[in-house]
């Protein structure tokens, strides 16, 4: 006999069931008191007879050809025809409706009906008779499964796999490829590797990291049992829900990230505007709302809520399978990482550089140049954020300072020479006097190693193409930003003036001449609009033709 | 000729399929009410159901008039709820096969006609407040879940779903007194 403790977690259970919250450990507990108690299985029974009935009522009520109109409606308007009228006017309609079935009149002798059903063998039936006999029984059929059945409806698409990269998914029924439709209702998928961009019907993208296993429930509901998963659900999408099996998370208009584990453990970091995070799946639940930069765990065992640092990189937002690139909601480009050969969002330590002659990537420190002249406006294939370089010469006319044609007509006579390749590192260094000497700002706001440093030893010019980063990640560039000097160490510090140059599309927005060792470190900050899509950095010698350690100190594109 | 065949053909399939319409209508909600209890899953009870009646519809006249039709369809029924899980492997809700067999044995022993219990889920319907009955219009309502009710009527999805376990259990035990009243 069950105790009423018991009869209550078996009602939890089946509740669950019902409303599709059951998580697998309360599918496997159920099972396993089915299996051993005959009270629990009859009382199982029962229940779902329940279920079945009520569906039958619904199913009763679509097949009046309403579905969700009038004749709902005219049960919320009048509840007293719930259970009698209505149920079996739709029932009636439902018959009515259905197609016509030519039935032998009642004193029809049954030999004819016998003679018939011999015939029905009879293997000498021509091709008409087959297509008559297919679409008798078709339209026997959809009488039968559809005027009882269609409330019940096949799983719906709703959402379609707009992007992946690298993803190998296991136990996918079909093409799992970009395009691919996705329905409602369907088994869970698992990604093994990589990443997915799925975009539902109603708008909302939803980006994947394996290893994830989830399912698309409903048109704007996603369960995700384990991994990481951000959504980006526009004004229209409201109401966007993610479920694991320890909490839910029901969008508000956000951009959010809900990381799952297998052991339970939920953690929700709401990157833009705010959710409701409902923790627990029984009749013992935690609502609480939560905002922009806020993140909450939920724990698998207890079911807990605790706050926990939001974590606005943990997720990946965007992903471009055309460039293999990936964003993680990054506020800043660093100029310095693009040009050592990286995504841009890194600030680690690299050595590499660009020759200015031929646009090569080379390791910067091990190119010791005694001095050569340039090659025009050099391409650089293996970058594809750097449009070229250039070794810039007034002398020698306007210079060319894009792959499109724009030229500037204002650098100083140089004599076009150049030393070292294009760097960028946290320790820039030049050789000098066969020695390596690191350059760096003299200001103490811009100590070498917290900074990323591009050196332009004069003279140097270097086109980014700003088109290329809007491209690959879905951002707009709002400034460009730098630090710029000479460094305090240059051979010839007491005597150099460089010429520093930004441009944008070939036109100056910063020319600062005769910069000097003692003038320190000097700040520029450029705004920049989505038609900008060349940004020139360069520096020419100054008037005695010797140093010339020109640094741009964390040159940085900021982002929207 | 030609016509003669048609007249025949329509004759033997509407004769036929009134046979099998008057079969399976004393059967249907027993039936679809016997693969939710092995499957407790709608949407996979949706498929299995349809592609038993195809089968049923199929192989109708491999059924001997005046046996258990009842039997014969949960039979085949059955059939359907092992492919179905076959194909599906990872399905979640899957019983075990010992507790199958405890749950087909519990329904092979229910006394009452589904009439009865359907009778009698009527009747503990009109026992139910106004407003829970409209709970349950707009829940089963195809496509209905918690939250697009709880936006409806303007609910939060905790208070629905509280409501929506108190009704079942409600409907249950009225069911169960309504039964033992009347047997």
């Amino acid at each position: 006999m069950l105790t009423p403790r018991q009869k209550q977690e078996l009602y939890i259970l089946l509740n669950a069931l019902c409303e599709d919250t059951i998580t697998d450990e309360e599918f496997a507990r159920l099972n396993d008191w089915v299996k051993s108690n005959p009270e629990v299985c009859r009382l199982y029974v029962k229940f779902t007879a329940v279920w079945s009935d009520l569906q039958f009522f619904q199913a009763s009520l679509y097949s009046s050809g309403q579905p969700g109109g009038d004749s709902i409606q005219k049960i919320l308007s009048n509840p007293d025809c719930f259970t009698d009228s209505a149920i079996w006017k739709a029932l009636a309609d439902a018959e009515n409706k259905a197609p016509a079935v030519k039935v032998l009149p009642a004193d029809e002798p049954k030999v004819l009906i016998e003679k018939v059903q011999r015939q029905k063998i009879d293997r000498h039936i021509t091709k008409s008779t087959i297509l008559s006999l297919v679409a008798a029984a078709a339209a026997v059929l959809l009488f039968f499964v559809f005027s009882r059945y269609a409330p019940i409806p096949t799983y719906p698409e709703v959402a379609t796999i707009t992007d992946s990269i690298a993803t190998t998914w296991s136990d996918a029924a079909g093409s799992m490829e970009k395009g691919q439709r996705l329905r409602a209702g369907e088994g869970p998928l698992r990604l093994a590797e990589g990443l997915a961009k799925l975009q539902f019907d109603n708008n909302t993208q939803v980006v994947i990291e394996a290893p994830a296993e989830f399912q698309i429930l409903t048109e704007d509901t996603i369960k995700l049992r384990y991994g990481k998963l951000c959504a980006t659900v526009p004004q229209e999408a409201i109401g966007f829900t993610v479920n694991t099996q320890t909490a839910r998370v029901i969008d508000l208009g956000t951009v959010f990230g809900v990381q799952a584990d297998i052991s339970g453990d939920t953690s929700l970091h709401v990157l833009q505007g705010k959710t409701t995070l409902i923790a627990g799946n029984k009749l013992n639940k935690t609502s609480v709302q939560v905002d922009k930069n806020s993140a909450k765990k939920v724990a698998g065992d207890t079911q807990a809520v605790q706050d926990i640092p939001c974590n606005d990189r943990l997720f990946v937002r965007h992903i471009n399978s055309a460039y293999g690139t990936t964003w993680r909601g990054q506020s800043r480009i660093y100029l310095t990482d693009i040009i050592s050969g990286g995504t841009g969002f890194e600030t680690v330590e690299r050595t590499d550089g660009i020759d200015l002659k031929t646009g090569r990537m080379v390791i910067s420190n091990s190119e010791i140049i005694g001095g050569d002249r340039g090659n025009g406006y050099v391409a650089v294939p293996g970058n594809p954020f750097v449009d070229g370089v250039f070794v810039p010469d007034g002398g020698e006319g306007p210079v060319q300072v894009s792959s499109a044609g724009h030229t500037f007509a204002e650098f100083g006579d140089t004599g076009g020479m150049y030393y070292i390749p294009i760097g960028a590192s946290r320790r820039i260094q030049v050789n000098y006097q066969n020695t390596l000497v690191q350059a760096e700002l003299s200001l103490k706001e811009y100590p070498s190693v917290n900074s990323c440093t591009m050196c332009l030893h004069a003279n140097a010019g270097i086109t980014f193409d700003l088109q290329k980063i809007r491209d690959r990640y879905p951002v707009r560039i709002r400034q460009f930003s730098t630090a710029y000097g000479i460094s305090w160490n240059d051979s010839a510090r007491t005597s150099i003036a460089s010429d520093f140059f930004v441009l944008v599309d070939g036109q100056p927005r910063m020319v600062s001449k005769n910069v000097s060792e003692g003038d320190g470190g000097r700040t520029v900050v450029i705004p920049l609009d989505d038609t900008d899509r060349f940004l020139t950095l360069a520096c020419t010698e100054g008037g005695e033709n010797a140093g010339d350690w020109a640094l741009f100190v964390n040159p940085i594109l900021d982002l929207e | 000729m030609a016509d003669e065949k048609k007249d025949n053909t329509e004759m033997y399939y509407g004769e036929r399929g009134e046979r099998f319409m008057k079969l399976y209508m004393t059967i249907q909600r027993r039936l679809y009410g016997y693969a939710i209890s092995l499957i407790p899953d709608a949407g996979a009870v949706d498929d299995i159901v349809q592609e038993a009646v195809t089968v049923m519809w199929k192989q109708f006249d491999e059924f001997e008039p005046g046996t258990d039709f009842l039997a014969w369809a949960f039979c085949i029924t059955r059939n359907q709820i092992f492919k179905y899980i076959k194909q599906r492997q990872k399905h979640k809700r899957r019983f075990c096969p010992e507790a199958m067999q405890a749950i087909e044995e519990v329904i092979d022993h229910i006394p009452q006609k589904p009439d009865d219990r359907f009778d009698a889920l009527r009747k503990c319907l009109t026992r139910l407040s106004e407003k829970d009955r409209q709970l349950l219009v707009l829940r089963y309502e195809v496509g209905a879940t918690l939250k697009t009710v709880s936006q409806r009527i303007e609910q939060s999805v905790n208070t629905l779903y509280s409501r929506l376990y108190k009704i079942r259990i409600t409907l249950l035990n009225c069911i169960e007194r309504t039964l033992q009243d009347n047997s």
